[in-house]
């Protein structure tokens, strides 16, 4: 099992479980949620130079 | 104030709390919602006097969520009548989150809570409110108990006819030996009606009454009324009716509705029969290999891996993949197409449960048995389908648990006015007991459910499993459809054209990196290259290290440290990757020829484009005609390039389309079409559309048969092609338009025939509907509204 931190709203997200994920410029992210998904896809640079901010 | 704990599924994070917590608040009644994340184990609280589990499981899955949950099946007796009545009670009871009853069945299916105490108690509710759960009774026991039933009522029938005419000869109207053999015949009737009476009376004790307790009340008093007047004025009054009238009605009433009953039970049985033809195709022996020798073994005691002989003009016993010798198979069962396909050990073919090998020989070794067939599947989601209501089923069962309740204070009402009129109290009693006989709810009761169960089984014999009973209803009410493009417009066998490369280095090294990427891949475009691979001699490399799947983009995998990505000019953008005019210049190109530009990325840059094109279903023109001209938009939503899609659409003869989607994109396609006003069909394929299927108003899915047990959608397309649709749609049009008319006929016979039989001719013209004629005219319609059910299935 290993364990990511989702980049929006920060939870540990099982990466062969869940079935949020997307990838950005050649690297994968994986989510707790479709929303957090969301999110990230409209402002990903803003998630990775801010850090999680919890639950959108 | 109810505490009921539950298991939700599909829990995964925090908003998923707040999502169903949203949902839950729009519940009037809804007071709490405690929920531990990592195990789904929620605590709810509810006001029970305005709210019921019912209402707070639907809000969970409003949410997208779901609840475990435990099915209990049984079958019990019940009539149409109390459909309404028993899902009520149950629904109201605690632990319960759904019930559905069908009364041409006879079953009752619960789903309920298993982390509810109450689930124990269940058996005691139901007797409670007067189910008793029938005991599965033998087939042999069934059939001779079937002899003795039809016995007694041909026999009270034929008794009852000897009544009418003893009585209509004027015999026994001046008392005697023929009225005491009148008052003789007139009681056996009874006694052989003593079921239907009992069943009658109890009902309306319990306080739902039923038709039967109309017949026993109508009978009842005729019968008692008969003996009544029989001792007190044996000689004619100056009434119109005489005493032996009242024999006559009793014995009429129970008589006719006997039959009629009988011959309903008939047509009833031939409407499931669909269904009971799918169970015997598991039964029956098979001959399996055990300890290297082939043994006969029951069908139903098969274990996958089994090795199973099958000779020609035999049945096959189990799905399966054929492993030795070959053969011509029907598999008219799953897709309505009677000519034999070939199949052989040779391409290791798979077969079907209940498809039959034609000519030849085969050993196949078998991969799903018993109830886990393809084709039980089909035969529990046909059963399933006839649970869901539509619409107007659920009208129609308001009405009917109603119906007695009104039709006894207007036979009550008719008593009090003609006794008041005439203070001739056996006409008085005669107009009361037609009232009584006269009523049928049959027609709103069974026929309703009758044509959604015929409409089913036509399907199901086409290849098209209708999942959801108010599918034909969704289906006339629906504006628009939307095809998925690969393998739903298209044949879904693509082939890979060419393979441009757009570096200098050696193509078979780094093809075979692709090969073994696509190996692990599911999709369709994965085996075109896979195949390119085995066309082209293409050894595949070591396994992946890591391995991602992005549906609707394509693959990312990874050797040791060297990425790869196979997938869209999408996945190639979201992996950073530099693209030069001439790799958009190609993807173009390919687009504009209906072809789909498959690209590989690695180091940065798209080092190929698979140039992969699929053919154009030969029907697909004519079903997006078919639908154009029933004034359905029709569009196409495709993971694929702007340019290929286009090309199709215009093919086709599309309205509308969206390219470069993602699954969930196409989700949300649908949802702005139904924000728009739009309902939308999804036609897509079971797995990869999971999502958009989910989300449409009517989804239909083109998963093969094999695959039924995992795929989504209302409706599964067994067969191969898109033909199913049209019958889909056309079936469809012939179960509203049945239900309308039986609705009707119902609507008019009764709001017609009440009046008469309360006697509202009989000042005017001297019209008396005798209640044994009011009964008969009762049977004559319940019939005729079954066989106009029939009619409008299997003509035309």
């Amino acid at each position: 099992m290993t364990v990511e931190t989702d980049p929006v709203c920060g939870m540990k997200v099982d990466t062969s479980k869940t079935k949020h994920k997307t990838i950005y410029k050649g690297r994968t992210y994986y989510f707790c949620s479709e929303r957090c998904r969301k999110a990230f896809e409209e402002k990903p640079e803003y998630y990775l130079e801010h850090g999680p901010q919890g639950m959108p | 104030m109810v505490r009921e704990k539950i298991k939700i599924i599909g829990i995964d994070c925090p908003t998923c709390v707040y999502a169903i917590n949203k949902s839950l608040l729009k519940v009037i009644g809804f007071m709490k919602l405690e929920v531990d994340v990592s195990s789904g184990v929620a605590i709810i609280e509810y006001d029970n006097s305005l709210t019921n589990l019912n209402k707070i499981y639907e809000a969970i899955r409003e949410a997208g969520y779901d609840a475990e949950k435990e099915i209990i099946e049984f079958t019990a007796d019940f009539e149409a009548e109390q459909v309404k009545s028993i899902e009520e009670k149950i629904l109201n009871a605690r632990g319960i989150f759904d019930v559905k009853a069908s009364p041409l069945s006879g079953t009752i299916r619960i789903a309920l809570n298993p982390h509810s105490s109450e689930k124990e108690k269940l058996g005691e509710m139901l007797e409670s409110i007067g189910i008793r759960k029938k005991e599965t009774t033998k087939k042999e026991g069934g059939k001779e108990e079937g002899k003795a039933v039809l016995a007694k009522k041909l026999l009270a029938f034929s008794l009852g006819i000897c009544v009418i005419a003893l009585s209509m000869l004027g015999l026994g109207s001046s008392g005697g030996i023929p009225l005491l053999a009148i008052i003789l015949l007139a009681s056996i009737v009874q006694l052989l009606s003593l079921e239907t009476l009992k069943r009658g009376l109890k009902s309306l004790i319990v306080g739902t009454p039923i038709m039967d307790s109309l017949i026993a009340l109508s009978s009842t008093i005729s019968f008692v009324f008969g003996l009544f007047f029989s001792i007190l004025e044996p000689s004619p009054s100056i009434s119109p009716v005489h005493p032996t009238s009242f024999f006559e009605a009793s014995s009429g009433v129970l008589g006719f509705v006997g039959l009629g009953k009988y011959l309903e039970g008939r047509l009833r049985y031939r409407a499931a029969s669909y269904l009971r033809e799918i169970e015997r195709t598991m039964e029956g022996k098979a001959r399996v290999l055990r300890d290297g020798s082939l043994v006969e073994v029951e069908a139903k005691e098969l274990k996958p891996n089994d090795i199973i002989e099958v000779k020609n003009g035999e049945k096959i016993p189990a799905d399966g993949i054929v492993i030795e010798g070959k053969g011509y198979v029907n598999e008219s069962a799953f897709t309505g197409e009677s000519l034999p396909v070939f199949k052989t050990s040779e391409r290791r073919d798979s077969v079907l449960a209940g498809t039959m090998l034609v000519s030849g020989y085969m050993k196949i070794r078998a991969t799903r048995v018993g109830k886990d067939t393809s084709i039980s599947h089909i035969a529990a989601s046909a059963r399933e389908a006839q649970l869901y209501k539509p619409r107007f089923q659920m009208m129609a069962d308001r009405i009917v648990g109603r119906m007695t309740w009104a039709v006894i204070i207007i036979a009550l009402s008719s008593f009090l006015a003609w006794f008041t009129y005439t203070h001739n109290i056996s006409l008085s009693l005669i107009f009361t007991a037609s009232v009584l006989a006269v009523t049928c709810p049959c027609p709103l009761g069974i026929a309703i459910p009758m044509v959604v169960s015929l409409g089913i089984s036509n399907l199901a014999r086409k290849g098209v499993i209708v999942r959801r009973g108010d599918v034909f209803e969704r289906a006339k009410n629906a504006t628009m459809v939307i095809f998925d493009k690969t393998g739903t417009l298209t044949k879904g066998k693509p082939k890979v054209a060419k393979f441009i490369s757009l570096s200098n280095q050696n193509n078979i090294d780094f093809l075979s990196y692709v090969c073994s990427i696509e190996k692990k891949s599911e999709h369709i475009l994965g085996e075109a290259i896979l195949e390119f691979c085995a066309a082209k001699g293409i050894e595949k490399a070591d396994e992946p290290s890591d391995f991602e799947n992005f549906p609707g983009l394509g693959i990312v995998s990874r050797f040791n440290e060297e990425i790869f990505a196979v997938g869209s000019i999408e996945l190639m953008k979201k992996m950073g990757a530099q693209i030069e005019e001439s790799v958009y210049d190609e993807v173009s190109r390919i687009g504009r020829n209906g072809g789909t530009p498959i690209l590989v990325y690695h180091n940065g840059r798209v080092w190929g484009i698979f140039e992969i094109h699929d053919e154009l279903r030969e029907e697909a023109k004519e079903i997006v005609d078919f639908f154009k001209k029933r004034g359905l938009k029709v569009g196409i939503a495709s993971g694929d390039v702007e340019e290929s899609v286009k090309n199709i659409t215009e093919k086709v003869g599309a309205d509308f389309f969206r390219a470069s989607l993602r699954p969930e994109d196409k989700a949300d396609l649908i949802r702005e079409m139904e924000s728009k006003g739009e309902k939308a069909v999804f036609v897509g394929d079971g797995v990869n559309d999971a999502v958009a299927l989910g989300a449409s108003f009517l989804g239909i899915s083109t998963s093969k048969a094999a695959d039924i047990a995992k795929e989504a959608g209302d409706v599964v397309l067994a067969s191969d092609g898109l033909n199913g649709l049209k019958e889909l749609f056309i079936v469809s049009n012939k179960v509203l338009k049945g239900a309308k008319e039986n609705l009707i006929w119902a609507f008019l016979y009764n709001g017609v025939l009440i009046p008469v039989a309360s006697g509202l001719l009989y000042p005017f013209f001297g019209i008396i509907l005798m209640p044994h004629f009011a009964a008969l005219s009762m049977v004559l319609s319940d019939i005729t509204v079954i066989l106009n059910s029939f009619r409008v299935l299997t003509v035309g």
